[in-house]
């Protein structure tokens, strides 16, 4: 009958129309938080990250702080917001400005953002999409938005993402949301979201990485055992906490390992790049994936230190493989 | 729960042996309906299969009361054939608040329609249902509004449901109010259905007075249809919810007759197309701030993604947090929406209690 969210003064919303979710559950009065940049009559592109972001892609006019693609998202960039109208949307049940459906027995999968998706493209008034470029899970829910609503977009980059979860990675996320269950069922969910968060940031990083800033220090005789690496994962936990609810953690981790996608389906051009480090989409996964999709254009397994948020970290690399794509 | 010795069970014999109940379940809970027109009949229907006990209807002819329960079903259906309750079987002709006290139920939901002529009624039998220690859920925005400060800005909004009187929007506010009044700088509410598909019917090409006739025809209009016509509903709702978060004892209120409102015949149909092409659209929207003079109702231009925009199946409430505003929806629209909201106040608060 109600619903209630909290939005920065100014932010956009989409009042969704009532819409009957994967799980059977109706989602009615639900808003959908958005935010645009860039030419209001050029062409849209759609940018969606991982669990934790949101629609703040990256800074411009109307909001200035940090967004979560910042090298990637602006003026002259690999997706140019001087050519291009860049569109991005909290994700439904997420932490964000979106509704959701209650965090008891509901689920939200990549079908229903999907579907969302379209719900806000109805309400804008856009028929088709130049492009749809999704990271992590973004790269899941444009998948499931290609193989959908396959007139509505262009082409569509797929980064860090796959048709189905990896099993390794699932095996990770059922940790993790038993750790979330363990603060539910003893009242220290903050302090269990913190802890889940750094096992999940321990995965999302490479070797590579935590080799060259983690290397093992002397140890002398009688000190406590304290890695480095064990304050930087806790602490990053930490901030995540104070920001991310539970319900929400929980939700969008089991609707990673809920996706599922018929390659097949995805006739749609798709521009597909993963990262040599990722442990969470691995690049047999991309293989996997490029060998199935009837409208591949290009599958790249691109050399990174940073594991599955190279799609954050190598923006260097990124931007002239968006620029060309998106032309 | 009465324990029961062996030494007693095996010499009252088998069929006594365990629990022995000597009421009613401890979940029921005693409903008396005030009103049961089209937003009462409608609730009645609601009722089976949920956990509530009807013992009592009232309309403004009579009481019917049966503590041990009434079948919904049977006076819904009385009332829908056009009949008083003073003809159905064993109804008193008694006034309502008197009924209210005598009967004495645990929820009280009073799905009388708002009208200026019974707000004081209304309010005294809201008190009678207070004093009595009973939930009181309620329809009529006027009562609220009147009331608000009364019922909500106190303790004693733990008795009182205004669900289904804000749109479906009065659970969250009720959840959130210490909040709202902490930080609350400021209201604006789009709470007019009726207005909302008149300016849709005007942004799709009709004018003012073939909107209003599409509204009427959906049978969204208030009984009084001027009271939405003329900024009256919204302004009331306004009223309500300025009460709640920001009014308070001693606190001098809004004077409803003062707050400025705009008719929709006033409506220029040339500027709301205009907004259209420029990515906006039209909504009448109630605004204020802490001041009790600073209520309006007036017709404005919002931008097309602002929660403010809202689709004619709904209401919004938006609340000014510093740099946020908190927003809630409600879909407690028409009278089977109304009905709706009005159960699950009943329903979610009053079970929580």
């Amino acid at each position: 009958m109600s619903g209630s969210v909290t939005l920065a003064a100014g932010a956009e919303v989409c009042h969704l129309p009532a819409f009957t979710l994967e799980s059977g559950r109706c989602l009615a009065g639900s808003v959908l938080a958005f935010e645009r940049q860039g030419s209001e009559r050029a062409p849209v592109v759609v940018a969606l990250g991982g669990i934790s972001a949101g629609r703040h892609v990256s800074a411009h006019a109307a909001v200035a702080g940090p967004g979560w693609w910042e090298g990637c998202v602006g003026p002259g960039l690999g997706i140019d917001t001087e050519r291009v109208q860049v569109l991005s949307f909290d994700w439904l049940g997420g932490a964000g400005g979106s509704s959701g459906p209650d965090a008891t027995g509901s689920s939200v999968t990549t079908v229903d953002q999907a579907r969302a998706l379209a719900a806000l493209l109805d309400q804008l008034g856009v028929e088709r999409l130049h492009a749809l470029v999704g990271a992590s899970y973004g790269g899941m829910v444009g998948l499931q938005f290609a193989a959908l609503f396959p007139r509505r977009v262009e082409r569509l980059c797929v980064l860090a993402a796959a048709h189905e979860p990896d099993p390794m990675s699932t095996a990770f996320r059922c940790v993790q949301r038993s750790i979330l269950a363990l603060g539910r069922e003893t009242g220290r969910e903050r302090d269990c979201v913190a802890l889940a968060r750094a096992l999940a940031m321990a995965t999302y990083r490479g070797r590579p990485e935590f080799a060259a800033r983690f290397a093992p220090a002397a140890l002398p005789a009688g000190a406590e055992l304290r890695p480095a690496v064990q304050d930087y994962l806790l602490g990053r936990g930490a901030e995540f906490a104070e920001l991310f609810p539970a319900a929400a953690f929980a939700l969008l981790s089991a609707s990673i390992d809920q996706h599922r996608v018929d390659p097949a389906q995805v006739r749609t051009p798709v521009w597909l790049w993963g990262f040599d480090t990722d442990q969470i989409v691995p690049p047999e996964q991309i293989a996997a994936l490029s060998q199935r999709l009837p409208a591949l254009r290009q599958s790249r397994v691109l050399r990174s230190r940073f594991g599955h948020d190279g799609f954050l970290k190598e923006t260097a690399q990124l931007r002239p493989l968006l620029r060309e794509a998106l032309r | 729960m009465t324990a029961i010795s062996p030494v007693t069970a095996s010499q009252e014999g088998p069929d006594t042996v365990g629990f022995r109940s000597s009421g009613p379940s401890p979940t029921e809970r005693t409903l008396h309906l005030v009103g049961p027109g089209q937003v009462g009949r409608r609730l009645l229907r609601l009722l089976p299969g949920t956990s509530l006990r009807l013992c009592a209807v009232s309309d403004s002819t009579a009481t019917v009361f049966d503590r041990s329960g009434l079948d919904p079903l049977a006076i819904a259906a009385h009332k829908e054939r056009g009949l008083p309750l003073r003809d159905f079987a064993a109804a008193a002709a008694i006034p309502t608040e008197l009924a209210i006290s005598v009967v004495a139920a645990q929820v009280v939901a009073d799905a009388t329609g708002s009208d200026k002529a019974s707000t004081t009624a209304a309010v005294e039998r809201g008190r009678a249902a207070l004093r009595n220690g009973a939930f009181l859920a309620l329809c009529g925005k006027n009562a609220l509004a009147a009331a608000a400060a009364e019922w909500l800005a106190s303790e004693q909004r733990r008795q009182v449901g205004c669900n289904a009187a804000l749109g479906g929007a009065g659970l969250q506010l009720v959840r959130e109010l210490d909040e709202l009044r902490a930080r609350c700088t400021g209201l604006e509410l789009c709470g007019n259905v009726t207005t909302t598909v008149i300016v849709q019917a005007i942004e799709r090409g009709a004018s003012v007075a073939e909107g209003i006739e599409c509204a009427q025809k959906l049978g969204i209009l208030e009984p009084d249809p001027e009271l939405d016509l003329d900024g009256s509903d919204a302004a009331v709702k306004l009223a309500a919810v300025w009460g709640a978060v920001f009014g308070g004892a001693g606190k001098p209120g809004p004077d409803l007759a003062t707050i400025a409102r705009q008719h929709v015949r006033e409506l220029d149909e040339r500027v709301v197309r205009e907004r259209v092409a420029r990515g906006a659209t039209t909504r009448l929207v109630a605004r204020a701030g802490s001041d009790p003079q600073s209520l309006q109702v007036a017709f404005a231009e919002v931008p097309a993604g602002s929660p403010l925009a809202a689709p004619p199946d709904r209401v919004v409430y938006s609340y000014r947090l510093g740099a946020s505003v908190r927003v809630h929806t409600g879909l407690g629209v028409g009278y089977q929406g109304t009905a709706e909201a009005l159960l699950a106040d009943i329903v979610q608060r009053e079970v929580l209690r």
